[in-house]
C-alpha cells in the first residue's frame, strides 16, 4: 500500500536526523480532508518562523476548509498547493536537500504520508531590528536607512534603489557550520566580468566552520592581509553601497551582520564622505580639500615636531624657539619619550571610550583628557608644546570618514614616529617613501589600488566636479559600459547641437 | 623551528634599533645655547698671528623672562674661539639661529674672507643672517643693555631690517648678499655701518668694501647718493629746503637703469634715475595740486637738486675713495666680456659718467594745511 | 620569443604605459646628478654653462636615436638580448658585463651623492654606514615589487619633480640677467669642453634601452625615448640658467652642490628656510632613482643566464653595494673615481651601440629571418 520510503515516518527520521532533535524543530501532525483523511506533517524551526502564517494561511485551511476527499488524488501536493495553501510563495519539490536547507532558513515544510513531494511553504519570520539610522556613520542630507541583519530586508532596500533589469542578485552558501547566505550583487551590463569572477572563485573558495561575519568574509577574500590598508570598503548606510554598484563595482551583503562589503576597493574612496555628494559644490571641496590636509597632519605633525625640536633645532626661527625653549624648562622626559607617552595615553582614551556604556564615556573623555592632560602638564611631565601638538593631531585623526581607514592611519604614526627618532628627517622621508611604495604595490581584486594616471578620475579625487560634469565612470574601476549620464542641464545652456 | 623564528626576529630588530640609535648625540632644544648675535672683532698684536675674537650674545631663558648675556673668546683662529666658548658654556652651543653678524671696525679693515670661508661651509648657517660693521669694537656695542629687547642683538637686527624704509637702502645686507657681491667681477660690497650715539644705537652710514676689505666709510648724507646710485627700486625721502620755513619733501621711490657703451677704449655710462614720489610736506607752494606748472617746476627742481648732489658724489668716489661702489664694472662686464683681466676699479676711475635723473609727483596726500 | 625577463611578482603583467616608459627613463636621469651640474659647468664655461647643458644633450639624444633604430628592428628583445644575437652568446654576455659597468658605475655615484647630500644638509648626526644600509634597503625593497610598480612610482615622483621645479622661478625676483650675460662671452671651446662634464647628470638614459620591450603600445617608443631625452634637456638648462641668473657665476662654482642656493630665495614665515623642504622632498625623489638604477643593474646581471632569478640578485647585490659605497664615500674620492670611471664607461657604451646598429643595418636582410 504505501511505500514505506514517503512515508511520513521516514520523513520525520530523516529530517530529525538532518536537523537534529536538540534543535527546535516543531513537528505538528494533521489530519485533512473529509471521509479518510490525509496524514500531513508540518515541519518548522521554532524562532525562525512567523507563527501567525503558519497558524492563518497553512493550518486553518488544511484543517477546517477542505470539504473534499483528497485521499487517493494524484499529486496531492502540487493539488493542495494550489488549492488550500493561502500563501504568495509556495514550492513543490521532491528534493530534500531543498527542504533542510529551506528550513533552516525559516520556512515550513508540508509532508504528505506516501507522497514523493512537499510543499515548502515561505513563512519566514522571526524578530529582527528594525531599519534605523546608523549609529557609526552619520550623514546631515542623507536617507537615514541603513542596514540590518536581516538579508531579505537588505536585499530589499537595494532592490528598492536599482530598478535596472541588469541587476544579479548571486547567492552563495558558505560556512560549514554557520552555513551563512551570502549575496553577491552587481549590474551585469556594467560590472567587469574578470572581476567579478574572481570575486566569485574567492567566495566559493571560502571553507570554515563559520562565515556570518564581515569582517571574517573580508580577510577571507582580500589580497594581502600584511598590508595596513583596508582592501575592501565596509559600510553599513544603503546609499553608499547602492552608488558603489552604479560605478561597477560588486556589492557583498551577508546575512547576519549590517555590514556590507564592497569591492574592489580603491584608496581614494576611503576619503570620501556621502555629504560630499550632497552638499554644494565649491563648499564641499573646500572641505575636501581641508580633510587631506588633516590626514597629512595626523601622520607628520607628531614627528616632524620630535625632528624639529631634536635634531634640526636652526631651521625654527628664534623668535619660535624661546617660547618653546620656555615650555621645555625642567621638563623630566626627553622629547621622543614624552610623545610616546601622550600618544599611548590618548590611545588608552580613545579605547577605553568605545567600550564603556555612553553616559561613562562622556565623563571619562571630559575626566582623562582634562584632568590627565592638565597635571601631566604640571606635574612637569610633558610640555605643553607637545601636548597641543598631539592634541591636534589626535582631533584630525576622526577626520577620514571610514572607520578602518581611520585606524589604519591612526596607526602609522607610530612607526613614523620611531623612524623619525632614530633617522631624523631622512626617517619621516623614508616612511613616506615606503608608505608610496606599498600603496604603489597593493591591489584589490586585480585593480591597481592607488592608480595615479587616471586623469579623468581627477573629477572626483582630491576635488569633486559638480555632478552634471561627472559624465563617465571612474577609471580606476574596470567597467564596461562608461557613460553614467548624458547632457542634463540643457534646460539652462538653451538648445545646442 | 618555528617559534624560533620569532624571537630571532625580535632579537634582529631590537638590535636594529640600538645600531641605529648608538652614537647619535643629539640633544633636545633645552640643552641647546642659543646666541642672538655674534659679534667678531680682531686684535694686532703686533707681531704674528692676529687675534680674532667673538663674541657671543647668549640668550637666558628662565620661567617668567628671557635676558641674555655676553661671552668673548679669543683664539688664533675663529674656530679656535668657537673651541672655547664651548669650554665656557654649559650647554651646546648651536651656530646658525643668530640674527645678525657684527663686525668690528678693526676686522672689516683687516679682511672679512675667513670670516665668510667659515659661514658658506657650514650647511647649519642661515645665509639670510644679517651682517653690519661697527664702530670700535662689536664686544662693546653688544655690552649695551636696551629696555624691552633680551640682547642688543635684537634691536640691531630690528635696526638693520627696516632700514629699508628711509634712506634710500635696500633689504640686501645678509650673508648670501656678501657672498655674492664680494667675488662677482665688477661687484662691491657695501655693508651698513652703526655706532652708539647717546646709548642708543643707530646706522651711521655705509661701509664700503673693496673685495673683502672694507675701505672707507661714507656718512649718512653721502651714504644716501650712494645708495640711489647703486640700488634699484628703493624708497627714500628727498628734501628741497631753500630756508627755514620753505621747504618741499618728497617720499620717492627711485629706480635706476645704467646703460655703457665704450668708445676708443675708454667706457661711458649713462645712469638714468627716476623718481617716482608723493610729497610729504609742502611749506612751499600751497595747493600744488592745482597748479601743473607749478608742479612741473617742483619736479624739475627735485631733478636738478638731486643731479647736482649725484654728480658731486660721483667726483667724490673717483678722488677720494677710488672705488667702483656703484658696480657700474659689472654692466660693462656683462656687456664686453668677462674675465678678461680689466680692473673694474681703474675703468671707473677713467670712466665718463653722465647722470640723467627725472621726477614725477604721483600723490599729493589728503589735502594742503 | 626571448625577452631575458624572469617571473616577477604578479603585479600586472609586468607591462608599462607610455607614459610610465617616458618617466622611468626620466626617473633614472634626474637625481643627485642635477645638484651639482651648475657647478660643474659654470667651473668652465662661466656664465654660459647653460648652453653647455643643451649642447651636452647630444649624448642623450643619441642614445635616443639608436633605441629607436634597435628596437624598430628587435621590438621584442632588449638590448642585452640583441647584443648576444649578434655576437652569440659568450662575447655577447661579455660585452653585456661591461655595458653592466656603466650602469654600476652609475649606480654608485647616485648612491653616495645621496648620502653625501643627506649628510651635510639633514642628517649631520648619522654616519655613512648607517645611512648606507637604510638607503640600501629600500632600494632593495623597491626593486624587489618589479617594473609595473617602479613605474606607477616614477609617475608620481615626475609631478613632485615638476612642483619642485616650479617653486624656485621666486629666485627670479633676485637675479638679474646681467649675471648670465654676455652670452656666448666665454667662447665655444669652453662651452664644448664643459658639455663634457654634464654627461654624468645625463647618465641613465641608456634605461630606456633595457625597458623598451615592455612597452605595450610598441609604436609610441620612438614618442616616449625622444619626449624623455627632450624634457630632461630643458630642465638641465632651465635649472643652470636659473642658478647662474640668481646667484652669478663665481658662487656657483664655489658652492659644492649649487642648486641649493636658489633655495635661498624664498622666505617663509614660519621656517628659516625653505632647504628643509625642498632637502626633504628631493631626498624622495633621489630614493627613486636609486632604485631605479638598483632594479635596472639587477635586471643586466640576470640576464646572464636563465636561471637567475631577479629577485635573489636584488638581495644579493645588497651587501656588495654596501662594501662597495662605504670605501668610496668620502667626496673627494668620489669625484675623483667617478671622473675616472665615467669617461670610459660613456666612450664604451656609445662605441658599443654604434656597433651594433652598423652591423644591423649592414646584416639586415640576414638577420631578421634569424629571429
Amino acid at each position: 500500500m504505501a511505500n514505506t520510503e514517503y512515508s511520513l515516518k521516514s520523513y520525520i527520521e530523516l529530517m530529525k536526523n538532518e536537523i537534529g532533535t536538540e534543535s527546535l524543530l516543531v513537528i505538528k501532525h494533521i489530519l485533512a480532508g473529509k471521509g479518510q483523511p490525509v496524514d500531513l506533517a508540518l515541519m518548522y524551526i521554532d524562532g525562525l518562523v512567523d507563527k501567525n502564517f503558519i497558524d492563518r494561511d497553512i493550518l486553518q485551511p488544511l484543517m477546517l476548509h477542505i470539504d473534499e476527499e483528497i485521499n487517493g488524488k494524484e499529486n496531492l501536493a502540487d493539488y493542495l498547493a494550489k488549492r488550500y495553501i493561502a500563501l504568495s510563495n509556495t514550492t513543490v519539490t521532491s528534493n530534500i536537500n531543498e527542504a533542510i536547507i529551506n528550513i533552516k532558513r525559516g520556512n515550513s515544510i508540508l509532508f504528505i504520508n506516501n507522497q514523493p513531494n512537499f510543499i515548502i511553504v515561505d513563512t519566514k519570520g522571526g524578530e529582527y531590528r528594525a531599519i534605523e539610522e546608523s549609529t557609526v556613520e552619520i550623514a546631515a542630507r542623507a536617507p537615514k536607512e541603513s542596514f540590518v541583519e536581516n538579508l531579505g530586508t537588505n536585499m530589499s532596500m537595494i532592490r528598492r534603489s536599482i530598478r535596472d533589469k541588469n541587476l544579479v542578485f548571486e547567492r552563495f552558501t558558505i560556512g560549514q557550520r554557520s552555513q551563512s547566505d551570502i549575496i553577491l550583487i552587481y549590474l551585469k551590463d556594467v560590472a567587469d566580468d574578470d572581476v567579478i569572477n574572481n570575486i566569485r572563485e574567492r567566495l566559493s573558495s571560502i571553507d570554515a566552520d563559520r562565515a556570518n561575519s564581515s569582517g571574517i568574509v573580508e580577510k577571507f577574500i582580500e589580497d594581502n592581509t600584511l598590508s595596513i590598508f583596508p582592501q575592501i570598503y565596509s559600510t553599513e548606510r544603503v546609499d553608499k553601497i547602492v552608488s558603489r554598484i552604479l560605478e561597477g563595482r560588486a556589492a557583498i551583503l551577508i546575512d547576519g551582520t549590517p555590514m556590507a562589503l564592497s569591492a574592489p576597493a580603491i584608496f581614494m574612496e576611503f576619503f570620501h564622505s556621502v555629504e560630499d555628494y550632497y552638499d554644494r559644490f565649491i563648499v564641499t571641496n573646500a572641505f575636501r580639500i581641508i580633510r587631506f590636509i588633516a590626514i597629512f597632519i595626523v601622520i607628520t605633525a607628531a614627528p616632524a615636531y620630535l625632528v624639529i625640536i631634536k635634531f634640526n633645532t636652526e631651521l625654527i626661527p628664534v623668535n619660535f624657539l624661546i617660547p618653546i625653549i620656555n615650555s621645555r624648562m625642567d621638563i623630566a622626559l626627553s622629547p621622543f619619550l614624552e610623545i610616546f607617552l601622550m600618544e599611548l595615553i590618548i590611545e588608552f582614551l580613545r579605547e577605553g571610550g568605545l567600550r564603556l556604556p555612553s553616559k561613562i564615556a562622556q565623563t571619562l573623555s571630559v575626566v582623562g583628557g582634562i584632568i590627565v592632560g592638565d597635571m601631566a602638564v604640571e606635574s612637569k611631565f610633558v610640555s605643553p608644546t607637545t601636548l597641543f601638538i598631539i592634541g591636534i593631531s589626535v582631533v584630525a585623526s576622526f577626520v577620514t570618514p571610514n572607520y578602518e581607514m581611520s585606524l589604519s592611519i591612526r596607526f602609522i604614526r607610530f612607526p613614523m614616529l620611531i623612524l623619525a627618532n632614530t633617522l631624523g628627517v631622512l626617517g619621516i622621508a623614508l616612511g613616506w617613501f615606503s608608505l608610496l611604495l606599498h600603496l604603489f604595490s597593493l591591489e584589490s581584486f586585480g585593480v591597481p589600488y592607488f592608480a595615479i594616471n587616471k586623469y579623468r578620475d581627477l573629477k572626483d579625487s582630491i576635488v569633486r566636479a559638480p555632478f552634471w560634469k561627472m559624465d563617465n565612470r571612474p577609471d580606476s574601476v574596470p567597467h564596461k559600459d562608461d557613460i553614467r549620464q548624458k547632457r542634463n542641464r540643457g534646460w539652462k545652456w538653451g538648445k545646442k547641437k | 623551528m618555528r617559534i624560533y623564528k620569532v624571537y630571532i626576529g625580535l632579537v634582529l630588530i631590537i638590535f636594529t634599533f640600538a645600531f641605529f640609535m648608538s652614537g647619535v648625540r643629539r640633544d633636545a632644544v633645552e640643552q641647546l645655547a642659543i646666541d642672538s648675535a655674534v659679534g667678531y672683532d680682531l686684535e694686532d698684536t703686533g707681531h704674528g698671528i692676529e687675534i680674532r675674537s667673538s663674541t657671543a650674545s647668549r640668550y637666558l631663558v628662565t620661567r617668567n623672562e628671557v635676558k641674555s648675556t655676553n661671552i668673548t673668546t679669543r683664539g688664533e683662529t675663529i674656530g679656535k674661539a668657537r673651541e672655547e666658548r664651548q669650554r665656557r658654556i654649559d650647554k651646546k652651543i648651536l651656530i646658525g639661529l643668530e640674527k645678525v653678524y657684527i663686525i668690528g671696525e678693526n676686522y672689516a679693515k683687516h679682511g672679512i674672507s675667513d670670516l665668510l670661508d667659515i659661514f658658506f661651509r657650514n650647511a647649519e648657517i642661515r645665509d639670510s643672517t644679517l651682517l653690519c660693521v661697527c664702530e670700535g669694537k662689536a664686544e662693546d656695542i653688544l655690552k649695551l643693555k636696551i629696555e624691552g629687547y633680551p640682547s642688543a642683538g635684537d634691536y640691531i637686527e630690528g635696526i638693520l631690517r627696516y632700514s629699508r624704509e628711509m634712506g634710500f637702502f635696500k633689504d640686501n645686507y645678509m650673508l648670501i648678499d656678501a657672498y655674492v657681491r664680494i667675488d662677482e667681477e665688477g661687484r662691491n660690497l657695501v655693508l651698513p655701518y652703526i655706532t652708539v650715539k647717546d646709548n642708543i644705537i643707530e646706522i651711521y652710514g655705509l661701509a664700503i668694501f673693496q673685495q673683502d676689505r672694507m675701505v672707507a666709510v661714507l656718512p649718512m648724507q653721502k651714504a644716501k647718493y650712494c645708495n640711489i646710485l647703486r640700488e634699484n627700486k628703493v624708497t627714500g625721502l628727498l628734501t628741497l629746503q631753500k630756508n627755514s620755513d620753505d621747504y618741499l619733501s618728497l617720499f620717492s621711490l627711485s629706480k635706476r637703469k645704467i646703460k655703457c657703451r665704450r668708445e676708443n677704449g675708454k667706457y661711458k655710462f649713462d645712469i638714468n634715475i627716476k623718481l617716482i614720489g608723493q610729497i610729504m610736506a609742502n611749506d612751499y607752494e600751497p595747493l600744488l595740486i592745482n597748479k601743473p606748472d607749478k608742479k612741473r617746476e617742483a619736479e624739475a627742481m627735485f631733478a636738478a637738486d638731486l643731479k647736482q648732489e649725484l654728480e658731486a658724489f660721483i667726483k667724490d668716489l673717483k678722488h677720494e675713495y677710488k672705488i667702483d661702489t656703484l658696480e657700474l664694472g659689472r654692466v660693462a662686464a656683462a656687456k664686453y666680456g668677462r674675465n678678461t683681466g680689466v680692473d673694474w676699479n681703474k675703468v671707473f676711475l677713467d670712466s665718463e659718467i653722465k647722470i640723467n635723473v627725472t621726477c614725477k609727483i604721483n600723490r599729493f596726500g589728503r589735502g594742503d594745511f | 620569443m626571448e625577452v631575458g625577463k624572469k617571473e616577477m611578482r604578479p603585479v600586472g603583467k609586468d607591462e608599462i604605459t607610455y607614459q610610465e616608459f617616458t618617466y622611468i627613463i626620466i626617473g633614472a636621469i634626474f637625481g643627485v646628478g642635477i645638484l651639482s651640474l651648475p657647478n660643474q659647468l659654470a667651473e668652465v664655461s662661466k656664465q654660459d654653462g647653460w648652453i653647455s647643458a643643451v649642447v651636452g644633450g647630444i649624448y642623450p639624444l643619441y642614445i635616443a636615436l639608436t633605441t629607436i633604430y634597435i628596437s624598430s628592428k628587435f621590438p621584442n628583445d632588449d638590448v642585452l638580448s640583441v647584443g648576444k644575437k649578434i655576437f652569440g652568446k659568450f662575447l655577447g654576455s661579455i660585452l653585456n658585463f661591461l655595458f653592466f659597468g656603466h650602469f654600476f658605475v652609475n649606480l654608485i655615484g647616485i648612491t653616495t651623492g645621496a648620502m653625501r647630500l643627506s649628510i651635510v644638509y639633514i642628517v649631520g648626526f648619522l654616519t655613512v654606514f648607517k645611512i648606507s644600509i637604510v638607503v640600501i634597503i629600500l632600494a632593495v625593497y623597491g626593486s624587489l615589487l618589479g617594473l609595473k610598480v617602479i613605474g606607477r612610482l616614477n609617475e608620481f615622483m615626475y609631478y613632485l619633480k615638476v612642483v619642485l621645479m616650479i617653486i624656485p622661478l621666486i629666485a627670479l625676483k633676485d637675479g638679474s640677467l646681467l649675471n648670465v650675460s654676455p652670452i656666448f662671452g666665454s667662447g665655444i671651446k669652453n662651452i664644448v669642453s664643459a658639455s663634457v662634464r654634464s654627461v654624468f647628470a645625463y647618465a641613465g638614459i641608456e634605461v630606456m634601452l633595457l625597458y623598451y620591450p615592455y612597452l605595450n603600445d610598441k609604436a609610441a617608443i620612438k614618442k616616449g625615448a625622444l619626449k624623455s631625452t627632450f624634457v630632461m634637456i630643458l630642465i638641465y638648462t632651465y635649472i643652470t640658467f636659473l642658478t647662474i641668473y640668481y646667484a652669478g657665476p663665481n658662487i656657483v662654482v664655489k658652492s659644492f652642490f649649487s642648486v641649493t642656493l636658489l633655495n635661498e630665495s624664498i622666505n617663509l614665515p614660519f621656517i628659516n628656510s625653505f632647504r628643509f623642504f625642498f632637502m626633504y622632498t628631493w631626498i624622495m625623489i633621489v630614493f627613486k632613482t636609486i632604485i631605479d638604477n638598483y632594479y635596472s643593474c639587477c635586471y643586466i646581471l640576470s640576464n646572464f643566464a636563465k636561471k637567475l632569478d631577479i629577485r635573489k640578485i636584488c638581495i644579493f647585490m645588497a651587501p656588495i653595494l654596501v662594501i662597495v659605497v662605504n670605501i668610496i664615500h668620502d667626496e673627494g674620492t668620489r669625484r675623483e673615481f667617478l671622473s675616472k670611471t665615467i669617461n670610459y664607461t660613456l666612450i664604451y657604451n656609445i662605441a658599443y651601440l654604434t656597433l651594433i646598429c652598423l652591423i644591423i643595418f649592414f646584416k639586415k636582410g640576414e638577420k631578421n629571418e634569424n629571429l
